[in-house]
């Protein structure tokens, strides 16, 4: 397939609709010109007819010129034309030498009364209008009416001067496309260098027409993908950040697991006791490390925003009562004392269970992690008048200074006491709880009770 | 271990008591070391385990012949949501489900299909073991308008109370703190929900009001053990402890 350039293929395409349509056109009224001139012709015939035609018929007189020269050497009597008389066959008769027309011979042959015809005769023009004689015993069958042709009468050959006039018409037409082809020359140029710029450069809308509304529309669409290649791009970032963050902060808690299932391996070959104290911490570590995963997990849940964040209708109870099994073993191990009430009737919300339940999670952790054998972690979700709720997570443990309360939330805190109690730690917990409870509409709260410890107070609408 | 197969026989007691027939629980884990502890911590808390370690189009008589499937999603054969639509066609035997992704949209997807709860791993046994106890755990009837604990005995609907089957005389903000902790016994209840339970907000109707009250109802109760104090939380009615 030949690729053309829209200017040539506009071209193309509007002459091959327009020529045929310009030549019907062009030979529709020729003819009808053409039939309307005959008519004229083979009246004014039957009028001269009328008034010599007998006499030239019999031979009795003779119109003819005996030369076309004649003819034009007296334009007044040429032009008034001249009677000739013709047989039954088309044949001249009284010795003039001048043969019908082709198309008159066609007329005897087929018997009709009147028609006409241009042609030439010496290599002038001229036009036989040929009638059937009304009289009976008459010598002659036909008399033809010849006279020089007029410079107005139309020609019985295809118009060729109009049909031309038109095809310079058409390509006209064309060329004034001309700045319409630019137009979209230049769009595809801009096109082109937006697609060369990442879609960052938006093409140049000109004027309030059809183009302009296709550049309106390339525009809309190219903001659309640039959205989506900008999710995308947000969503590999965020993979990143969380492999790189999982790479970390997975390999210096196994590390230090590692440490410790070597050294029970040692004691064991040893024949020593493994002691209490070193299987705790084991377990401990393995603790940790699935917090870290899923805490991982959540923030780059959080990080891609909407639409990775879901909202589902939910049983808060439900939520709170996983998160305090899930932290059950371990405030076992630790020897805190972990407890939960939750209302007897439903507490809806909406929200993301995943995240509620890490953010939750979170705060059970630290109440449990930081605190010492013999500590007390309460979870408590009540319902308020109003339509709201309130869960605290309080504990007995170590607490945390005034002064560190407005930096709690703050990515990578660790208060004091957290890390003089538990050095290991990334201080991500926090930060998670936050940005859930913020993407809830929720607030959440630290409170220093009077009797030490900490409270955590989160407090929302129920739906 | 492929197919349905029993697990080792049960090493622990039963959850109910010694003289109770063992729940029987259906474990479907394709992962042989973590099917293997599974069946070995829910044996030690006393239940019976079959295992199966491929999905398949569970059998219309396994309501009647289990009291909970613990189900993994990621299964050879028929996969996890899949056997849990298929069970829910004529089942409401209860399912805690297993899953390995940690997204929202399975969890989602399992509790519309049907599941009663879900656990993401990693998870600690005793979790897993609390969550199968905590889903089997019957609720406290009160037939008749009667709850009776042990030797505690409540009539809803007479306001009356007998403990170790003498009759109590108790008041009403009394009767109300009590029925709220014998409707959910071993359950925590915070103070603020009994203080919205028992108490006129409109006359005293602080958490300490509330202590005075608990206080007098367990003089009442023969020392009143029952009753335990709940760090942080309020109250609870120890079951075991209404002999």
């Amino acid at each position: 397939m030949i690729a053309l350039t829209l200017r040539a293929r506009l071209a193309v395409t509007g002459l091959a609709l327009a020529l045929p349509v310009m030549a019907g056109v062009v030979w529709g009224r020729h003819q009808f010109q053409w039939r309307s001139a005959q008519s004229s012709l083979v009246e004014a015939a039957r009028a001269r007819v009328g008034e010599s035609g007998r006499a030239v018929c019999d031979g009795q007189t003779k119109e003819w010129p005996p030369s076309p020269t004649e003819m034009v050497m007296r334009p007044g009597v040429a032009n008034l034309g001249r009677l000739v008389a013709y047989d039954a066959s088309g044949q001249a008769l009284h010795g003039v030498e001048l043969p019908l027309l082709p198309e008159l011979q066609q007329a005897v042959r087929s018997g009709r009364d009147g028609a006409a015809a241009a042609g030439d005769f010496g290599g002038r023009p001229i036009v036989q209008a040929l009638v059937q004689v009304p009289w009976t015993g008459a010598r002659c069958t036909y008399l033809a009416f010849v006279r020089p042709r007029p410079v107005d009468l139309p020609s019985n050959n295809f118009p060729l001067a109009p049909f031309v006039g038109s095809v310079i018409v058409v390509g006209t037409f064309l060329s004034a496309l001309g700045p319409v082809v630019r137009r979209i020359r230049r769009l595809r140029l801009a096109v082109r260098r937006s697609e060369q710029g990442s879609w960052l450069e938006p093409v140049p809308v000109e004027g309030r027409d059809e183009i302009a509304e296709l550049a309106t529309a390339f525009n809309a669409a190219s903001a659309e993908v640039r959205t989506q290649v900008e999710l995308q791009q947000r969503r590999e970032n965020v993979l990143r950040e969380f492999l790189a963050n999982t790479t970390h902060d997975v390999a210096i808690p196994l590390t230090v697991l590692q440490g410790r299932l070597a050294n029970m391996r040692g004691a064991l070959r040893d024949g020593a006791a493994v002691s209490d104290e070193l299987v705790t911490h084991a377990i401990e570590d393995a603790h940790h490390l699935g917090a870290l995963i899923h805490n991982l997990g959540a923030a780059a849940k959080l990080q891609a925003g909407e639409p990775e964040i879901v909202r589902v209708p939910l049983d808060l109870r439900g939520v709170v009562q996983r998160c305090v099994a899930r932290h059950q073993p371990l405030a076992e191990l630790i020897g805190v004392d972990l407890q939960a009430a939750v209302p007897a009737d439903e507490v809806s919300f909406v929200g993301d269970p995943t995240l509620l339940e890490q953010a939750i999670g979170n705060l059970i952790y630290n109440a449990v992690h930081y605190n010492q054998r013999g500590g007390h972690v309460a979870v408590v979700l009540d319902v308020l008048r109003g339509g709201r709720f309130r869960l605290n997570v309080v504990d007995d443990g170590p607490g945390i200074d005034a002064a560190e309360v407005a930096h709690l939330f703050e990515r990578n805190f660790r208060s004091t006491k957290a890390r003089l109690r538990r050095p290991h730690g990334r201080g991500l917990g926090l930060d998670i709880a936050k940005r859930v409870a913020d993407v809830h509409t929720l607030s959440l709260t630290p409170e220093l009770p009077e009797e030490g410890g900490l409270r955590m107070v989160f407090e929302g609408s129920t739906s | 271990m492929s197919g349905l197969e029993p697990a080792p026989a049960p090493v622990g007691s039963h959850p109910l008591g010694d003289d109770v027939e063992p729940q029987k629980i259906l474990l479907v884990e394709d992962d042989a070391e973590l099917g293997a502890q599974v069946v070995q911590n829910l044996q030690r808390a006393g239940f019976q385990v079959d295992w199966q370690t491929r999905g398949t189009a569970p059998h219309e008589d396994l309501g009647r012949r289990y009291a909970l499937v613990v189900l993994d999603l990621n299964l050879p054969g028929v996969h996890g949501m899949d056997m849990l639509k298929l069970l829910r066609q004529h089942s409401d035997l209860p399912v805690l489900v297993l899953s390995a992704r940690n997204e929202t949209l399975d969890k989602v997807r399992a509790l519309k299909l049907g599941a009663d709860d879900y656990m993401t791993k990693p998870f600690w046994p005793e979790e897993l073991v609390e969550r199968v106890r905590a889903r089997l755990r019957r609720p406290t009837l009160a037939r008749d308008g009667r709850i009776e604990l042990g030797g505690l005995a409540l009539d809803l609907g007479a306001h009356r109370v007998w403990f170790r089957q003498r009759e109590v005389d108790v008041t009403r903000v009394e009767f109300a703190i009590l029925a709220a902790l014998a409707k959910r016994p071993g359950e925590a209840i915070s103070r603020a929900a009994l203080a919205e339970e028992a108490l006129d907000p409109e006359r005293d109707g602080t958490e300490r009001t509330l202590d005075v009250h608990v206080s007098r109802l367990r003089k009442k109760l023969a020392g009143g053990e029952m009753i335990v104090t709940v760090w942080g939380i309020g109250y609870r009615l120890e079951p075991a402890k209404v002999a």
